[in-house]
């Protein structure tokens, strides 16, 4: 009899804490045995509950050890991006992950794109026209590589639980909101420019047209590539102005040899720059006339 | 790269002068020595390098041999991916019994990750049951960048005239889960049977993938 007793009196708790958790949102961050944990994972909604063929948000925070990293959609001359796969009840969709801006890492003669401290990845969910009366559980694996010097590769799961309601749906808790909205504001911007390129075997020369803002450096523009093999990550990027135009001249990578249509990325205009200062804008940049001469 | 140990061979002399001028067509401040990645189908950057055992190595004298040099570093986990599962050492073995050169480079710097002596470069092979011809030292790095080398693995090919046929990934799954190389397309070895048959490479130039190579 006591040994029953004693059960009931730890596992009160226990399943307190598991309803609590499932309630809000849980993490259970792991690696292979031996390995650290240098990144904890955390995943969230940003509402508490969902009507039926609602579009909601889900964000996976990456808290990364200090001097630790993660990375980018395209990691750059070295590394891996984290990888997200949700299971999800029937009839939900997830669409892509919306990176946040990156920071540039020099390591000797290499470049890498990526995280430190916080990174929130953010995604939009939609849900089906009909919804069942049980709670949603929406899951995620996350798989990232945690580097300093040496890197480790690891992996999580997350999970989040949201209300199914018929019509009315309940935001998240303040702090879930912040977070959303700090997110939001560190995803790079649509650009408010056309962007064209011209291109030969050792360089890309970037146009951005009509930029008409005042920078007090244009040390401070740089262009982050999407994709490998289309500019050399490490080599020094050279912006002039050329009337209302920027004009970016960027060493080929080792795609060079082959014809570039097109190429994506972000502008990230560096601190100090007045208004535009820290942001990031995604360009899209189409190939000019093949013929046409590159402007210097 | 330092300017004062590259002026004890007139090799290394010529390598520096190369990176400077590199650096300086690229704009780059001279005290951050680029890579450079060599360019498929052209001549590959000629090398002298010193294996494990002490031998001299020159790319010169392995013309006509196909030549693959591998970027390695033991403690990575996507070199290890590639040897826990005998990936890669399956393919050193096909490769020299076909009469193949495989160079294996390791050019962490001293203190960094990777960096091993030659003693421990021949256990790593035995241990491993590794089948390069060679495991050459590349500390200062000078093979490293002048091959582009950017990720461990790097893989490249070199046909019989010592052009370079292929540059980039061991395959096309980017990831460190061994269970990945059963659907991988190993690009390496696909760019050996053609270089062996007389056929265009396919894939020439791929994303390598995997830790950076730890330069000083």
């Amino acid at each position: 009899m006591s040994s029953s007793s004693f059960q009931v009196s730890l596992s009160a708790p226990v399943a307190c804490l598991l309803l609590w958790l499932s309630n809000v949102s849980s993490a259970d961050a792991q690696s292979s045995p031996n390995e650290p944990v240098h990144v904890a994972i955390e995943a969230f909604a940003d509402q508490q509950s969902v009507a039926p063929g609602q579009t909601f948000r889900v964000a996976l925070v990456e808290r990364i050890q200090p001097g630790w990293h993660t990375y980018w959609i395209n990691p750059g001359d070295a590394g891996q991006a984290t990888k997200l796969r949700w299971t999800l009840p029937d009839g939900y969709r997830v669409a892509e992950v919306q990176w946040p801006v990156p920071q540039v890492f020099r390591s000797g003669p290499l470049v890498t794109y990526g995280y430190e401290g916080e990174a929130t990845l953010l995604q939009n969910v939609q849900a089906p026209d009909r919804l069942g009366s049980a709670p949603a559980q929406l899951s995620v694996e996350a798989q990232w590589l945690a580097c300093q010097d040496i890197c480790i590769p690891e992996h999580g799961v997350a999970h989040i639980t949201l209300r199914q309601e018929p019509l009315a749906t309940l935001p998240a808790p303040a702090a879930s909101r912040a977070l959303f909205a700090a997110a939001a504001e560190r995803l790079p911007k649509p650009s408010p420019w056309r962007a064209s390129l011209a291109a030969d075997a050792t360089s890309v020369v970037l146009t951005v047209h009509g930029f008409e803002h005042q920078l007090p450096s244009l040390a401070q523009v740089q262009f982050l590539p999407l994709t490998w093999g289309e500019i050399d990550n490490a080599a020094q990027q050279r912006v002039v102005r050329r009337g209302a135009d920027l004009l970016l001249t960027l060493k080929r990578g080792d795609l060079r040899s082959s014809r570039i249509g097109t190429l994506d990325g972000i502008l990230v205009i560096g601190p100090g720059s007045g208004q535009l200062q820290g942001q990031g804008y995604l360009l899209h940049a189409l190939a000019r006339d093949a013929g046409a001469p590159l402007a210097r | 790269m330092n300017g004062t140990k590259g002026s004890h061979s007139a090799y290394t002399v010529r390598i520096f002068a190369t990176l400077l001028a590199i650096s300086w067509l690229a704009g780059a401040a001279p005290h951050a020595a680029a890579v450079e990645a060599p360019r498929v189908g052209s001549m590959a950057p000629d090398f002298v390098g010193t294996d494990s055992n002490g031998k001299s190595i020159a790319l010169k004298d392995l013309r006509g041999r196909i030549v693959v040099l591998e970027w390695s570093n033991n403690q990575c986990p996507f070199v290890g991916k590639h040897y826990r599962s005998g990936n890669m050492q399956a393919l050193q073995k096909e490769s020299t019994q076909k009469g193949i050169v495989w160079l294996t480079v390791l050019s962490s710097a001293p203190g960094e990750q990777g960096n091993v002596s030659a003693a421990e470069a021949n256990e790593l092979t035995r241990s491993r049951g590794a089948a390069p011809t060679a495991v050459i030292l590349d500390p200062s790095g000078i093979i490293g960048r002048s091959y582009g080398a950017r990720t461990t693995p790097h893989m490249f090919v070199i046909d019989k005239t010592g052009t370079l046929v292929y540059m980039g990934g061991i395959d096309d799954k980017p990831t460190t889960d061994v269970a990945d190389i059963a659907t991988a397309k190993n690009y390496v070895r696909l760019a050996l049977t053609a270089v062996i048959s007389g056929t265009p490479v396919r894939d020439p130039i791929t994303r390598p993938y995997g830790c950076s190579v730890k330069y000083q």
